[in-house]
């Protein structure tokens, strides 16, 4: 059973207890206030700040590109490049080129009056990056100066027809020669890429290209004419 | 009657509740200056955290004033489809073309050109064959002088390397000769 005088100390204790955090109830409830605040609304503000500034970055870097392609391009000429895209067109064609690289080929042996006395086309298998190659395998035979002379003009004509390989056996001032050439095509791109793409504009080899690209002459497809009509009255005599 | 002087006497301030504790008047200070501290406190902290409200709200303009800015380049983009559609197709013939163009000087049409350059007067191919690093010139001379005119010409040429295969000289006094040129 406690004394009146330990019931004494024990309240008075008590109440300097409670006197001190009444004291410092302000102080404290100012700290769970900035704790809680801290926790909730201030760390929420901070995450979205850095995630702001990081998009803000982001999109400004893109914008930056957006806008070098788009001076890029209006400082383009539209008129120089629809005759740079013309050109290469025909001279790797969208469609197979076989046909008129084959009437390439008739007409300058006919030009340069050389015998052509084989033909053969074929589809190369495994062609390089898009692109197609028709295979023309031909025997000639003529003088050497006509032969190189025909290849020459081959090589200065559009479609691009470029020689692979030659085999050449002399007889006499004659000479018996097996070209293989080569001529491409190729189907145009379809879609544009996508348009935070950067634009690439054309080099120096890609101009060099199109000047011989613009020195090349331009193939038309001949047309057959038909024999005339036998003298014979019975053409089976 | 006279009045009487009154007694002067010096009253001095007496303290009826006794001396101040100064223990407890030091304590009222302190808690009077937490509670000052903790308003101070707690206002600093609230305009710091309106100050990042503040800021939050900057760059989310920011990002919103970007954004209107990127639409704007990519529509104006899209009005030069034209353009951007035929730089494209050049590109991707002068590419192609330049794979497919040879413009080496071991090229077979390079090194055909090369024969009649090589050969002299009087001079006949007898064989060549010509392909991608491979070079082989068989040609018929009349006479011994031609050979030296020949063989002078292909030694003073681009090629780097040439080797001769084979010289014979046959009964009607031709010489045939045959290099391999690379």
């Amino acid at each position: 059973m406690s004394t009146f005088s330990e019931n004494t100390n024990i309240e008075s204790l008590e109440n300097d207890v409670a006197g001190k955090l009444r004291s410092y109830s302000l102080p404290l409830t100012v700290f769970v206030v900035i704790a809680i605040l801290s926790f909730t609304a201030g760390r929420y503000v901070v995450n979205n700040i850095f995630s702001l500034k990081d998009q803000a970055s982001q999109l400004s870097s893109e914008n930056g590109g957006l806008e070098q392609k788009r001076q890029k391009l209006t400082s383009m000429d539209k008129n120089v490049l629809t005759r740079q895209a013309q050109v290469s067109v025909l001279a790797i064609p969208r469609e197979n080129s076989g046909l008129t690289a084959l009437s390439a080929v008739r007409s300058q042996a006919f030009e340069k009056g050389i015998d052509l006395t084989s033909l053969k086309l074929s589809e190369v298998e495994g062609s390089q990056r898009g692109g197609k190659e028709i295979g023309i395998q031909i025997e000639v035979s003529g003088t050497l100066g006509n032969i190189l002379e025909f290849v020459q003009n081959l090589e200065k004509s559009a479609p691009i027809v470029r020689l692979s390989k030659v085999h050449m056996v002399g007889l006499g001032e004659k000479v018996q020669t097996d070209l293989e050439l080569k001529t491409f095509w190729a189907t145009l791109p379809k879609n544009l890429p996508p348009v935070t793409t950067p634009v690439v504009l054309l080099s120096k080899k890609d101009e060099e290209l199109l000047r011989e690209m613009e020195q090349l002459n331009a193939t038309t497809l001949s047309n057959v004419t038909p024999a005339s009509a036998s003298a014979r009255d019975n053409p089976f005599e | 009657m006279a009045e009487t002087a009154q007694p002067q006497f010096l009253v001095r301030g007496i303290n009826l509740a006794g001396a101040p504790d100064t223990a407890k008047v030091k304590k009222t200070k302190v808690e009077g200056l937490v509670k000052r501290t903790s308003f101070i406190v707690l206002g600093v902290y609230l305009l710091a955290l309106a100050s990042l409200f503040g800021t939050n709200f900057f760059f989310a303009a920011r990002l919103s004033t970007l954004a209107r800015t990127g639409e704007t380049l990519k529509s104006q983009i899209k009005a030069l489809s034209q353009t951007e559609t035929l730089l494209q197709t050049v590109k991707n013939r002068t590419d192609l073309a330049s794979s497919a163009i040879d413009t080496s000087p071991q090229a077979p049409d390079r090194l055909l050109a090369q024969v009649s350059t090589m050969l002299p007067p009087g001079g006949q191919i007898a064989e060549v064959t010509a392909q991608k690093d491979k070079f082989n010139v068989s040609v018929t001379l009349p006479d011994s002088q031609t050979l030296s005119v020949f063989l002078k010409n292909v030694t003073t040429s681009q090629f780097s390397s040439i080797e001769l295969q084979s010289l014979t000289l046959n009964t009607t006094g031709n010489y045939t000769v045959a290099v391999q040129i690379k």
